[in-house]
């Protein structure tokens, strides 16, 4: 209702108005339909057209071409346990402990270091900036310093390396300007790879037997130790063996009081069947003697201050502790014995299945294929803001 | 004289040509309208959907815990790569169910053929999504929740070899709606039963060998594989054919064309 009486309001004073205003308002409409399509015209060509322009003849006539060397390599370790439990698991869906190993090796690869010791055995930069390269693709980048960041950004987008989650194999790209060039490089990528496990093994086989080794000298300081004090209280003590001393103690003792029994017995039978013979008293005057003699045996073992029980204790404290000692070198020489095994076991190798090709046609710049990505990428741009200008363009006029 | 004509012929043509881009245009920007209106976000909705989602995915999976995912693949890098791939897919074929009919007050217009109906719809969706992609891609990017696109081509064609699949399907799916109404019916629990088959939720790269080239004769997985491959690191291997997809895509749509003009002439509304 309401927009019908404004329609014919309007309609009422187009028609009062002359001729001139109305078609100005056409005018002021086609205009800006017209200024919008000039717009979006310009847009298409600075990101479309002209780029795609520029990328067929850069491609087609002065891209410089590029070699590709391709090796191929496998870390692993010389025996490796057999999976079990969750890492069984972990192994069929594609994450294991070697994809660990062999990261650590591409990572070295694509490393400040790796790209420091590169430089310092081949001329790094020349081979990046070969007459045969060209403006755009040539170290230093265009209009870009030749800083060692630069260096290592740039040597970041000619060698790449990744691993197939499949195979497991590490694949090593390099692209130079000169097929020798990128065979050399991917050479001294692959020996680089090569000291860096060699320097990894030589760590760990260092570490975990150092570890080994410290253990093994400490129990053998300790057996030394032992034997050095019982020595010591040998010695001191002017006995051997105070073990075998108070046994033969005890045998003595044990040997006179038998014989002692054995009088005292023959007196009591000698007394009943002759009360007065004078054969009783002497017998009672060595039984006395006898008695004499174990108790002077007795305190030979135990009180007073000659006595061997207390050296017998300590003696027995002494060989305890060398014995410990000696099982302590035991251990500690399996220890060490399996250390060597577990390191040796640890030990990580490269196998090359596939040795850096020499090539002998370049590959790359991909120039269909980039001239495509260059087209497609600024028409998706395009339509990304084409959208966006309509979108917001009717908008405008709800 | 022949040269003459020749030169009236190529201009015919590039006046006819340039009709019918001023047509799709025009049509294109007709269907936003009708779509999502003037109100509020308007069209703008498009890419607001993806970011929803995409916000959603991120929280649900960092509250589970599980943003990591499987195989080192992401959560997020799937959800944002899968998301806007299967609206594509099933917005573009839903939309040609029964087109014809659904358009007929459209082809009153001389100008207007079913073809440039459901080409501007194709496109549309095709420029929406991607233009919704990267909205929803370049701050999770800067976030560093996603890789860096490191080939275009591969992310961009594979958006349009979605678009163009699904386009010539569509093409199919509106002749045969216009002449079996009943037809019509299937196309949602169609859809719905090749969800499985499209790679939303894997990658080829998943699966056990004898598998994957079973599952790559469909030319969906084809094109997710190929979006994909133009996002995810190279350790994460894609599978995909360019050149399976171009035979499919031309074989559906050299059938398709024939087909929607057959079943226009001869429906009965």
């Amino acid at each position: 209702m309401n927009a019908l009486t404004r329609l014919r309001d309007l309609s009422r004073v187009i028609a009062g108005q002359p001729a001139t205003l109305t078609r100005r308002a056409a005018d002021l409409y086609f205009e800006e339909t017209r200024r919008r399509a000039t717009v979006i015209r310009l847009i298409f060509f600075g990101l479309v057209a002209a780029p795609t322009m520029v990328a067929a003849l850069y491609f087609s006539l002065w891209a410089a071409p590029r070699y590709v060397s391709e090796a191929q390599f496998l870390v692993t370790k010389a025996a490796s346990a057999k999976p079990t439990g969750l890492d069984a698991l972990m192994k069929a869906v594609g994450a294991s402990q070697q994809v660990d190993d062999t990261s650590v090796v591409t990572g070295y690869l694509l490393s400040r270091d790796a790209v420091r010791s590169l430089e310092a055995q081949l001329p790094l930069r020349e081979i990046f900036s070969r007459p045969q390269s060209d403006l755009f693709s040539r170290f230093p980048r265009f209009g870009r310093g030749d800083s060692f960041e630069r260096l290592y950004d740039y040597f970041l987008d000619r060698v790449d390396v990744y691993q197939d989650p499949k195979t497991g194999l590490s694949v090593l790209t390099v692209q130079t300007f000169r097929p020798e060039d990128s065979k050399v490089l991917a050479d001294a990528l692959l020996k680089l790879a090569e000291k860096a496990v060699n320097d990894l093994n030589k760590r760990a086989e260092t570490d975990t037997l150092n570890f080994a080794w410290s253990e093994l000298g400490r129990a053998q300081q300790k057996l030394i130790d032992a034997q050095q004090a019982l020595t010591t209280f040998r010695t001191q003590e002017l006995l051997v063996d105070p073990t075998k001393t108070s046994a033969a103690v005890l045998e003595t003792i044990n040997r006179l009081s038998r014989e002692r029994v054995q009088i005292l017995a023959q007196r009591q039978q000698i007394l009943t069947s002759a009360p007065d013979s004078p054969a009783g008293k002497t017998m009672a005057v060595r039984a006395e003697a006898l008695q004499k003699q174990i108790d002077q045996e007795r305190s030979k073992l135990a009180g007073g201050s000659g006595s061997l029980a207390p050296s017998v204790s300590t003696y027995e404290r002494l060989t305890l502790l060398r014995e410990l000692a000696e099982k302590d070198v035991a251990s500690a020489q399996a220890a060490m014995e399996a250390a060597r095994q577990e390191a040796q076991r640890q030990h990580l190798y490269i196998q090359m299945p596939i040795a850096p090709n020499l090539s002998d046609e370049s590959t790359e710049p991909q120039r269909l294929r980039a001239f495509a990505a260059v087209f497609v990428t600024g028409f998706a741009i395009f339509a990304f803001i084409w959208i966006l200008m309509v979108g917001a363009g009717e908008h405008a006029h709800r | 004289m022949r040269t003459g004509s020749l030169r009236m012929a190529s201009q015919d043509l590039g006046v006819g040509l340039r009709s019918q881009v001023r047509v799709i245009g025009a049509l294109m920007i007709r269907e936003a309208m009708t779509r999502y209106g003037h109100k509020d976000l308007g069209f703008f909705w498009l890419m607001g959907e993806q970011l929803i989602l995409t916000t959603g995915v991120i929280v649900m999976w960092s509250m589970g815990g599980l943003e990591h995912g499987h195989g080192g693949a992401g959560v997020v890098p799937m959800a944002v790569t899968g998301y806007g791939f299967i609206q594509l897919w099933r917005h573009i074929v839903g939309h040609s169910n029964q087109a014809i009919r659904h358009n007929n007050h459209l082809l009153y217009h001389q100008q207007v053929k079913i073809l440039d109906i459901l080409l501007a719809n194709a496109l549309l969706e095709t420029i929406g999504t991607v233009s919704a992609f990267l909205i929803a891609y370049i701050p999770l990017w800067l976030f560093g929740v996603l890789y860096p696109i490191h080939d275009p081509l591969l992310l961009f064609g594979g958006f349009a070899f979605t678009g163009w699949l699904s386009f010539a399907v569509g093409l199919n799916i509106a002749a045969i709606t216009e002449l079996n109404e009943a037809s019509s019916r299937l196309v949602a629990p169609i859809l719905y039963i090749t969800l499985p088959f499209t790679g939303l939720v894997f990658m080829v790269s998943w699966l056990p060998d004898q598998y994957q080239s079973i599952i790559l004769w469909s030319p969906l997985i084809n094109c997710v594989e190929m979006i994909r491959g133009g996002i995810f690191p190279l350790y994460m291997k894609t599978y995909f054919s360019p050149a399976y997809l171009t035979i499919v895509c031309v074989v559906l749509t050299a059938i398709g064309i024939p087909a929607v003009q057959y079943a226009q002439r001869h429906s009965h509304h």
